[in-house]
């Protein structure tokens, strides 16, 4: 297989095969390759500030119960009773020591521990152990606030399945130290199999020409992307995409002066956009040298973290703001998790820093809401267009083996070896490289090969 | 144009709105205004189904915030229904503007083929707030979209707006807060101005 290979071997042009994006059988066999085994994202620690809080979220298909026990511990249990396998918890998020089956009362504490069974000592053989019917919990970590699940009680850590890319959740964390989410989370359902959106997240700038030439010329991204980065014209915007061997990616949008092909060369005078200028010195303050070229000018930023959590960080103004309101930077967390095939549930966390005040925290998440969430009329709703006209045409009787193309950019991109973060960085603004480490990800866990290499 | 939408402007637009307030509970019902007021909602009604979108915009102050705020299933019946931080859309009137000015442009893929939309509102409610001739409006909405076989939603909501009224019965919308009768909608759904 030669997808995500280095860029110098792989020439071919690569087709993907259409059932993958609406096949039942193949959804099935994902649950069971990809997403078991994987650390799925179920939620934000600061979701849950007290013991008892819970949130109900779906791992796949499954139910589950993300939990803040008695002491402190987060628990991710199955959302089934041991008995006969009914829904315990009904609502989306609360706050409760136990969880009390409806039918016929078996009462779990919020540990996943089978505590109350009613009628036990009466009329239950003396052999019943109780203690064999505790919830199924999956194993549990959390990594700077992001909760992660897995089904594999023996699979690798967290920090080795993130692998290259901690060091850019890393990075882009320590950008202002600590986060909180805004609220509760958006959740919508789109059109289209749950890997459309995430390709699409984890690296798809080609799009934006096209699907969001509207939004570009409203202006809608005001002082920023639109007509020229920063409204000076000497300067640039470049993109720099890394996908890691592990599926994970990352797409950075830097502002360069015309020409220049070093990504922050100079950091004697870093620039963060989106936040205010009198604090750039503290937020340099929290970083090390290299997170600093990293982040320093950076403009744009999204990707995906496999199988399905994406993230997208970028910044608007008046234009859909407050004539007042000054670039802001929003940074938005996503997961696409599959309802069937065709359908797929999203939700949207908006992370803001802890340490902003709560005028720029609101008008961060006022930004998200208005042009990246699921109602945002501007943006986000020419993407839902495109998942769903995919949808629509991508399966019948000849479409299904129609090809499609997985090769933008393939052995064009120039290496980076200066960049300071690990991984495959490829300094190409138009590529699908951050797609074909994702799909490679996912052929080595379906042991099916997806993608193969067009012979002419 | 409709007589409402001609008068509109005559009113003053001095405050902007913020959506950082909260929401005004409703005060005293003013019945004597019911019938005013569903007038007003008729017409509002007919100019987006209409695409009369530039009537449309006229209804709404300068300030003007839409806002559908993120609904919350939750135990207790009792208990907060909507969440009065996080919010699945919000939109000003520019963004609202932009919006409806695209439907111009051939590669606002969202907005072509146009949608054939409905809105049937009902159950008008008027009440008195803090504020002499800002009053807050409840209503029933149900919209329905389509846009072709595969492409349809039906929303139904409780929408809730604060309007500015001058001694002529002339209508500015300030803000507008529709509360989704379902708890995860379709982005369909949420693509539809209610």
């Amino acid at each position: 297989m030669t997808v995500g290979q280095p860029w110098s071997r792989v020439k071919a042009p690569l087709r993907m095969d259409r059932r993958i994006f609406f096949d039942e059988d193949v959804l099935d066999q994902e649950l069971e390759r990809v997403f078991k085994p994987s650390w799925q994202f179920v939620g934000f620690d600061s979701e849950l500030p007290d013991p008892g809080d819970y949130v109900v979220r779906r791992m796949g298909r499954d139910s589950v119960i993300v939990t803040r026990d008695e002491h402190a511990a987060v628990r991710v249990l199955l959302n089934s009773c041991n008995h006969r396998g009914t829904q315990l918890c009904r609502a989306t998020f609360g706050n409760s020591a136990h969880f009390r089956c409806s039918y016929h009362g078996w009462t779990y504490a919020n540990d996943g521990r089978l505590v109350g069974v009613p009628h036990l000592r009466t009329a239950y053989p003396s052999q019943f152990d109780k203690s064999s019917y505790d919830l199924t919990t999956a194993r549990t970590t959390n990594y700077r606030g992001f909760l992660f699940a897995t089904w594999q009680p023996d699979g690798p850590s967290l920090e080795d399945y993130l692998g290259d890319f901690r060091w850019y959740l890393d990075a882009l964390l320590d950008l202002a130290g600590e986060w909180e989410v805004y609220g509760p989370p958006q959740r919508c359902i789109a059109r289209g199999n749950w890997k459309v959106p995430t390709d699409n997240f984890a690296g798809d700038g080609y799009h934006m020409g096209t699907t969001h030439q509207a939004a570009f010329e409203q202006g809608i991204y005001g002082d920023s992307l639109a007509s020229g980065t920063l409204g000076q014209e000497e300067l640039e915007l470049i993109g720099v995409n890394i996908g890691t061997a592990n599926g994970h990616s990352l797409r950075a949008g830097y502002v360069v002066e015309k020409g220049e092909r070093e990504i922050n060369k100079d950091i004697s005078a870093p620039v963060y956009l989106g936040y205010p200028p009198e604090l750039w010195p503290a937020l340099t303050a929290r970083q090390t040298e290299d997170e600093v070229r990293f982040n320093s000018r950076c403009e744009v930023v999204h990707g995906a973290v496999f199988p399905n959590l994406a993230y997208l960080s970028v910044s608007h103004d008046r234009a859909i703001g407050r004539p007042a309101d000054p670039l802001t930077k929003y940074t938005v967390w996503r997961t696409h998790t599959p309802i069937d095939a065709r359908h797929t549930e999203c939700h949207y966390w908006t992370l803001v820093p802890k340490m902003m005040p709560d005028e720029w925290k609101r008008r961060s998440y006022a930004f998200q809401a208005r042009s990246q969430s699921a109602g945002g009329i501007l943006f986000e709703m020419d993407d839902f267009e495109n998942f769903a006209r995919i949808d629509t045409a991508i399966s019948g009787t000849v479409a299904d083996t129609a090809p499609l193309d997985l090769s933008l950019g393939l052995g064009l991109g120039e290496p980076l070896p200066d960049f300071p973060g690990p991984g495959q960085a490829e300094f190409i603004t138009l590529s699908e490289h951050n797609q074909r480490a994702f799909y490679r990800r996912w052929g080595e866990l379906m042991g099916w090969d997806a993608l193969t290499e067009a012979t002419s | 144009m409709t007589d409402t939408t001609a008068a509109a402007p005559v009113l003053a637009d001095d405050e902007v709105p913020s959506e950082l307030l909260p929401f005004p509970e409703p005060g005293p019902r003013r019945r004597d205004l019911t019938l005013a007021l569903t007038e007003f909602y008729t017409d509002e009604a007919a100019a987006l189904d209409e695409r009369r979108y530039e009537d449309w915009l006229d209804l709404l102050a300068t300030g003007f915030i839409y806002q559908v705020p993120v609904p919350l299933l939750r135990e207790d019946p009792q208990l907060a229904r909507y969440s009065d931080r996080a919010m699945l859309f919000e939109a000003t009137k520019h963004t609202l503007a932009l919006k409806l000015g695209r439907v111009g442009k051939h590669y606002a893929w969202s907005d072509r083929p146009g949608a054939n939309i409905r809105h049937m509102v009902a159950g008008i409610r008027v009440y008195e707030t803090q504020r002499p001739r800002e009053f807050r409006v409840d209503s029933n909405v149900v919209a329905f979209w389509n846009r072709g076989i595969d492409e349809s939603a039906l929303v139904s909501a409780g929408r809730q707006d604060v309007v500015r009224m001058d001694g002529d019965h002339n209508v500015l919308l300030r803000r507008r807060r529709v509360l989704l009768d379902c708890e995860v909608p379709t982005y369909q759904q949420l693509s539809i101005i209610v």
